[in-house]
């Protein structure tokens, strides 16, 4: 699912670079994403009124593979921004750290929250948890994922309320809410 | 600090040389700290301990070779116990494409062939695309979802598989985790099977996980190679985690002076600015 | 067929399959869970694919990059591409279960994976050193725990005094894990949604 989420936010990143004519350069974790990211950022450029411009779209192989080649990149290609979105692992810390020490300015988003503290103290620009999928509905400017995402807080009101009354309720001796929800 | 000469590049690598000897003394001379047994490695090694011999084992080798440093310890205490107690173990992986080498690499560097036989005590099974998937057709028809094992054997020829046919049929699930390998499990397995399960996950990912722990799906949840280094005495067998204990100490007791000592700079030279 | 029509297919059929999982999930109708379990076959066929896809298109990035010469980076696509190859065929032609193959794994793979993962810990040294900076009473709030946490993990620290060990207990398994299952709910309901406009075809920029 993060996956998706950051190839949703590459589509519109990749149609902003490609109407300002800023080189992008597009690393994927796995093979799957591979085919899925040259689509989507050949789709953006079409979408910008420039289809000619280079897809650069790169796969290293494992995790850390990735990461060696990504810190490649961040050593060797004059990289202006780096932008983390996806579900990473312990490699986060390591490209951030050293996309740091490079003077990149970052933007990191993941949902697993192992990682959430590398990227609050490194990334200039974080997103939390379900804050990417936020940003990739605000990204397409649809008045319906808009309204999507302000609909997402009555489900999040509803648990909210559930807690109280769980929490109340079992310290009161009674087990209903657990009897309720058990599988 | 940038009137001394010492850029924040300098002061990385004078931190660093710092940690990196840290690591290497106690690594060349053991101090020998000593660390508490938590209450979450002695639930798993009751769990293990107390099934019944033969009983069969689901091993998930969901660690890459990267984090084996974290896991490992633990990962392969645990795979000492299961041999030690006679259960038969069915290895896969879930999520981690070098899980099968892995475990090759247990069975070879614990000499498990001198006392089990492959295809009758154990099993290994190469690693299955998918993730959740994966771990959704294995639950449901193993057979189906592997035509052959990590050497190319039909299952009909493995007598091991004579009793596995899905997740029902196993009396503990055991997942070295780096990623998704326990939340695969405890949504997959144990909410449709119940099966018990152990993991063994990453420091950082203890807390993620904490809540299947407490919810009940998963039985024991081991964290890094602390616990690792717990699991190592409870069965009597000294490895790697013991031996990181001290280098986890020193490094720790290290970043705690670091930060006293960073907070320390940044007041004093905070004041002299305010003058 | 126009691209139009291409992607529309892709994601009729994507959604469609996608509810049909979803369906069979919770009920218990036979039918329909061999279905499913058939279903589940062609996804883990495809991701095998899958990796041959990405096999071939790193073959060609670095074999293009060879071609032109690119600089700073042609060497390390050699590099690449020579151990590329060399695990390729000793895993076609020898299997993985060949002491070559294994020993390459053993002695060169796992060492260099291993080293990338080290630096995690030394970067996560400089990245504390540098953020962990008491600037307001919100890090000072901060500092305090996570302090506590640094000695409830080192050994050490329980040697000296045994309280380490239930208060940081204590502020994991209770404080820290409270906070990461409300993040965790927000996350999985923002992933429900996101699943569910994904579903819908309202979400369609992963197809390209």
């Amino acid at each position: 699912m993060d996956s998706i989420v950051g190839l949703s936010i590459l589509g519109y990143v990749a149609k902003m670079a490609a109407e300002n004519d800023i080189e992008i350069t597009t690393t994927v974790g796995t093979p799957e994403n591979q085919a899925i990211a040259t689509a989507v950022v050949s789709q953006s450029n079409i979408a910008a009124g420039k289809p000619e411009r280079a897809v650069d779209v790169r796969y290293y192989g494992s995790q850390f593979a990735t990461s060696a080649g990504i810190l490649g990149i961040i050593a060797r290609e004059n990289v202006g921004a780096n932008i983390m979105i996806g579900n990473y692992g312990a490699d986060a810390i390591i490209l951030a750290e050293a996309a740091q020490t490079h003077g990149v300015m970052q933007i990191g988003g993941c949902a697993v929250p192992g990682n959430l503290p590398f990227f609050m103290a490194i990334c200039d620009y974080y997103l939390m948890g379900e804050e990417m999928y936020a940003a990739a509905a605000i990204s397409t400017g649809n008045p319906i994922d808009l309204a999507i995402i302000a609909a997402e807080d009555i489900p999040k009101w509803l648990i909210f309320l559930l807690v109280v009354i769980g929490v109340v309720a079992t310290t009161a001796g009674s087990k209903v809410i657990q009897t309720l929800f058990r599988y | 600090m940038s009137k001394s000469g010492l850029t924040p590049a300098r002061m990385n690598y004078i931190l660093w040389a710092i940690f990196l000897a840290f690591m290497i003394i106690p690594a060349v001379r053991p101090i020998g700290i000593p660390f508490p047994i938590g209450p979450e490695a002695k639930h798993a090694y009751e769990l293990v301990q107390n099934l019944p011999e033969g009983s069969l084992v689901f091993f998930s080798v969901d660690a890459s070779i990267g984090g084996w440093a974290e896991v490992g310890p633990g990962g392969e205490a645990l795979f000492q116990h299961v041999m030690a107690k006679r259960h038969r173990v069915v290895f896969v992986a879930l999520t981690a494409p070098d899980g099968p080498l892995i475990a090759e690499q247990m069975v070879n560097k614990y000499h498990v062939k001198d006392t089990r036989k492959y295809g009758v005590d154990y099993v290994i099974f190469p690693y299955l695309p998918g993730g959740v998937t994966a771990a959704m057709a294995m639950a449901d028809d193993f057979w189906k979802a592997f035509g052959k094992d990590y050497y190319g054997s039909p299952l009909d020829t493995l007598p091991i598989m004579k009793d596995v046919h899905g997740a029902k049929d196993f009396k503990l699930a055991i997942t070295l985790d780096n990623n998704a390998g326990t939340e695969t499990l405890a949504t997959q397995w144990w909410t449709k099977y119940k099966t018990v399960i152990i993991s063994q996950t990453m420091v950082m990912m203890y807390s993620w996980l904490r809540p299947y722990k407490d919810g009940g799906q998963v039985e024991a949840l081991l964290s890094g190679a602390r616990h690792g280094a717990e699991y190592e005495y409870l069965i009597k067998s000294p490895g790697a985690g013991m031996a990181s204990t001290d280098m986890i100490s020193l490094t720790h007791a290290g970043m705690v002076i670091a930060v006293i000592i960073s907070n320390s700079v940044y007041y004093f030279v905070r004041k002299g600015e305010k003058k | 067929m126009s691209k139009y029509l291409k992607s529309l297919g892709a994601l009729y059929f994507a959604s469609a399959i996608a509810l049909f999982i979803f369906i069979e999930y919770y009920l218990a109708v036979p039918v329909l869970s061999a279905a499913s379990k058939e279903l589940q076959g062609f996804a883990i066929t495809a991701g095998g694919f899958a990796i041959v896809l990405g096999f071939t298109e790193m073959a060609r990035l670095h074999l293009t990059r060879i071609r032109k010469k690119t600089a700073k980076e042609w060497p390390f696509s050699i590099c690449l591409l020579v151990a590329l190859g060399v695990i390729t065929i000793l895993g076609l032609v020898l299997t993985p279960r060949h002491w070559i193959y294994q020993t390459l794994f053993g002695n060169v793979y796992t060492p260099l994976d291993s080293a990338m993962y080290a630096l995690t810990g030394f970067y996560i040294i400089s990245a504390t050193f540098r953020a962990f900076r008491i600037r307001s009473m919100d890090m000072l709030i901060f500092m305090i725990p996570a302090m506590l946490i640094l000695m409830y993990n080192g050994p050490i620290f329980a040697a000296v005094w045994e309280g380490f060990g239930p208060l940081g207990a204590w502020l994991v398994d209770v404080a820290n894990t409270a906070a990461l299952r409300a993040y965790r709910i927000t996350a999985a309901v923002g992933a429900v949604v996101f699943t569910v406009r994904v579903i819908l075809g309202i979400e369609r920029r992963w197809l390209g």
